[in-house]
């Protein structure tokens, strides 16, 4: 029964870092706005759909929603000026946003409670059924799988090519009459939105949130799952979530002294990414740079 | 069709384009000539929005054109190529041209709301962008990724490009640099069957065999103003741009 429940919970992390991974992978793998604050998006959308649960009590699917919302919305107070910058600066830019977040979210104590954190989020309910456990289960995949369908339609649809267009070459979808700035500004949003939805997911799953959960350290996992799978697949977006949640996991039960566990799986952890990426530059589904390169 | 008016545009201290004024009637085609560094490029770099003009006038078709955002330019019908091929080298030659398009499949609420009608349009212009790599003679590669073609050939498919536009007025940044005879006469007999379908192109190019052949005018920069203008005739015979081209007469 026990080790039942931990596969769930496994499953549940997994299907919220999948909705992650898969929405950073809009952003940095197929528009080229390297992100590196994703984390803080998942942040607004935690404290967003809790909140709203605690304070004034909204139906699960309200405050689900509003996560993502508010995060769209705030991608767009973020959008304004960072979306003027390129390459890194845009990335030292999102950086400093992550860390901006973290820090409201640890001061702002009227509001968040500070680093006491906000306990008790309820456990949604949906239809007078209270999620736990596998039901919760199967909401994470609904989410998930629905994530997945939309975001890979869009990038089949002539705005998912203006999005590549501008990671590959801003100047060119200028001269062919592409208003770039809209673009990114959507692809961010997009992305913030569902970022939103898996802060919501986990809020109300963990039904305790503080800041810690929400650091800098996040976003690099995030990065790491899609360049692990494929940097701008999908499919390599969910393989990168699930290894690299499984991978420590899997390192838990190695026989080794108690006393050596801890430091010996996080070693053993960064030496198996660093062999994948020799020896996988491109990820695990990422597509191979066919023929001759001219450039 | 394009009016330029006593265009300035300094960096620093160098005065890249000084009072050059010229203009391009409709379905000509005027090749803009000129040594290196006579502001042929940043001419075009004003153009089409992408550095601001210190002061002068651009209209085309009455509309003015400084001070434009360089995806306005674009959709009013101006387009553009560049000295260095730029094309999107991880999409397929297909992708590159329907980047080209404008389609309602561009914009979020269509594609919530209209996805049906997204999807036919979209295929009505992939067969558009098949037809035009057809005339370049690249419909085999289409499915190919853009960076696995020769040099020549990623020239071609920017023409391709251009073409997928639907713009009026052309402007090519050396369309025929660094390729080779055959591919030149390629790209000769596109830029004239270009005219005949009614365009106006605009072209710097240094190989004056090719201006000579194919310009119905000719306009000389030197110094970022226009020193001459003419056929090509004329301005073979010009003697100031033979000063431009090989120096002064030098008294021994």
């Amino acid at each position: 029964m026990a080790l039942e429940a931990y596969i769930i919970h496994i499953l549940i992390i997994i299907g919220i870092y999948v909705i992650l991974a898969l929405s950073l992978d809009l952003a940095i793998g197929y528009t080229g706005l390297l992100n590196i604050g994703h984390v803080a998006f998942y942040a607004v959308g935690a404290y967003t759909s809790a909140l709203l649960a605690l304070n004034f009590g909204t139906p699960f699917l309200i405050s689900f929603l509003a996560g993502g919302i508010i995060a769209g919305i705030f991608s767009l107070v973020v959008a304004i000026p960072a979306l003027k910058l390129r390459g890194d600066y845009l990335a030292v830019a999102t950086l400093g946003l992550a860390i901006i977040v973290e820090n409201i979210l640890k001061n702002w104590t009227s509001l968040t409670r500070g680093p006491l954190g906000l306990p008790g989020i309820p456990k949604p309910t949906i239809f007078g059924i209270t999620l736990t456990g596998i039901t919760y289960l199967a909401l994470v995949i609904v989410v998930g799988v629905v994530t997945y369908y939309l975001l890979r339609y869009l990038i089949k649809t002539p705005f998912g090519r203006i999005l590549q267009a501008i990671r590959e070459d801003e100047l060119v979808a200028k001269s062919l009459g592409k208003n770039v700035t809209k673009y990114k500004t959507q692809a961010l949003l997009i992305s913030a939105f569902f970022a939103g939805l898996a802060g919501s997911l986990y809020a109300h799953y963990i039904t305790f949130i503080d800041p810690t959960s929400f650091s800098i350290l996040e976003s690099v996992l995030i990065i790491s799952m899609i360049v692990v799978g494929g940097i701008a697949t999908l499919k390599g977006a969910i393989i990168g979530a699930i290894i690299l949640i499984l991978l420590p996991e899997a390192l838990r039960f190695l026989p080794l002294p108690s006393s050596m566990i801890g430091a010996l799986r996080q070693i053993i952890y960064a030496v198996l990414l660093v062999v994948l990426l020799i020896k996988r530059p491109q990820g695990l589904l990422g597509k191979k740079t066919e023929g001759v390169v001219t450039t | 069709m394009l009016h330029i008016k006593n265009l300035n545009k300094h960096f620093g201290g160098i005065k890249a384009v000084k009072d050059c004024s010229f203009e391009v009637k409709e379905n000509e085609i005027v090749a803009l000539i000129g040594p290196n560094g006579a502001g042929k490029t940043t001419v075009f770099n004003l153009l089409t929005g992408f550095i601001k003009p210190d002061k002068g006038h651009v209209h085309y078709k009455g509309t003015p054109l400084l001070g434009v955002k360089p995806y306005k330019i674009s959709n009013l019908g101006i387009t553009r190529t560049f000295q260095l091929i730029k094309l999107l080298p991880k999409l397929t030659l297909v992708e590159n041209l329907l980047i080209a398009k404008q389609q309602s499949g561009e914009h979020l609420l269509n594609i919530m709301f209209k996805p049906k009608y997204i999807k036919h349009e979209e295929k009505e212009n992939r067969n558009h962008c098949v037809e035009l790599l057809d005339l370049v003679g690249l419909k085999d590669k289409r499915n190919h990724y853009a960076k696995n073609l020769s040099y020549g050939q990623q020239k071609l498919v920017e023409i391709a490009r251009i073409l997928a536009t639907d713009a009026d007025l052309l402007l090519l940044d050396e369309p025929v640099a660094g390729v080779n005879p055959v591919m030149r006469a390629k790209i000769k007999n596109i830029l004239k069957k270009l005219k005949e379908q009614g365009k106006t192109i605009l072209f710097i190019e240094h190989d004056m065999k090719f201006v000579m052949d194919i310009a119905d005018r000719v306009v000389v920069l030197d110094y970022g103003t226009e020193i001459a203008t003419g056929t090509p005739k004329q301005i073979q015979k010009n003697p100031r741009v033979l000063q431009a081209y090989l120096g002064k007469k030098v008294k021994l």
